[in-house]
């Protein structure tokens, strides 16, 4: 896969920017995937700034806590967890 | 756990830090910061604080700006704790504090955990000795509780501050001074490109977290 068909212009400086070990198939898949995860996150409406003096933790858990997660389960498929 | 690199590296941040203004929580009526990347849950914090202490009075949180010797202390953190993270990393939040002696055990000072989004780590960076007057730190419980105690002035716990109860042991004579760093798993370094937010958390949501703001709303990543 090369990566200058399958990239938009904004992506190659973070493609560029991925551990310079992992192949250009993988680079292309984290950038992917995570493009795919923003897009989605970004469906999810959004808690206002104005608001977050009351909001509450369940809220921010139910809708973007899902979101981390994926990010972290993708970064854990490329580097083992902390120890 | 590690250790700053030099006493005198701790009192320049000794020298930083007395230098700047300080607030209690209260002080922070909606979000002073103006930054709508951390979340920051003021009212139900506000509340407890209220409801255990009856004031704020027991912690003094400095207002951190950008600075250099706070960079330096992120590329020092950074460099000694990569191969503990095991990937790049995140610098999120960057936060100060003084904590009073003989505090009722409230908050921080009872067992917890941060209850942060999946992926974040914590270093707090302790600027007075870990030990009976002072203060200390105890993460974990039962056979797997560490009582970290009878430490010099720079020490530092890397933890995950999420997963792994914990809870602050308040001094019984002196104030304890404390650096707290968050930190987010990501797939290239990342490093703080904001104020320290006193009451900040962690990003709000994974946007805001990796993305570059652009009008259009393109998603273009932080590198």
């Amino acid at each position: 896969m090369k990566k200058d068909s399958t990239l938009k212009v904004g992506d190659l400086n973070f493609y560029n920017a991925l551990d310079a070990r992992f192949s250009s198939e993988s680079k292309v898949q984290i950038v992917q995937e995570l493009e795919n995860l923003i897009e989605k996150e970004r469906a999810v409406p959004k808690i206002e700034y104005e608001t977050y003096y009351d909001a509450n933790s369940e809220e921010l858990v139910d809708k973007f806590f899902p979101f981390f997660e994926k990010h972290t389960e993708l970064i854990n498929q490329f580097y083992p967890p902390p120890h | 756990m590690f250790n700053l690199p030099s006493k005198s590296f701790i009192n320049k941040l000794f020298d930083y830090l007395g230098k700047l203004e300080t607030a209690k929580y209260s002080d922070f009526n909606i979000n002073d910061h103006k930054c709508d990347r951390l979340w920051v849950q003021k009212k139900a914090r506000q509340e407890k604080i209220n409801a255990s202490w009856g004031s704020d009075e027991a912690m003094t949180y400095f207002i951190l700006r950008q600075h250099p010797i706070l960079k330096k202390l992120h590329n020092y953190i950074r460099a000694t704790i990569k191969d503990n993270v095991n990937a790049p990393f995140s610098i999120v939040n960057t936060r100060a504090w003084v904590s009073k002696p003989n505090i009722r055990a409230y908050g921080p000072f009872k067992y917890h955990t941060d209850g942060f989004p999946p992926g974040h780590l914590k270093v707090m960076v302790y600027l007075t000795p870990l030990d009976i007057n002072y203060g200390y730190l105890i993460i974990g419980i039962d056979a797997n509780r560490h009582t970290i105690i009878d430490q010099p002035a720079g020490t530092c716990v890397l933890f995950r501050n999420s997963e792994t109860l914990h809870k602050a042991v308040p001094g019984i004579k002196q104030d304890r001074i404390a650096i707290e760093i968050t930190i987010q798993r990501t797939f290239v370094d990342l490093e703080q490109d904001h104020d320290g937010h006193p009451i900040g958390t962690h990003y709000s949501n994974l946007d805001t977290a990796l993305i570059s703001h652009s009008d259009d709303g393109k998603i273009i990543f932080r590198t």
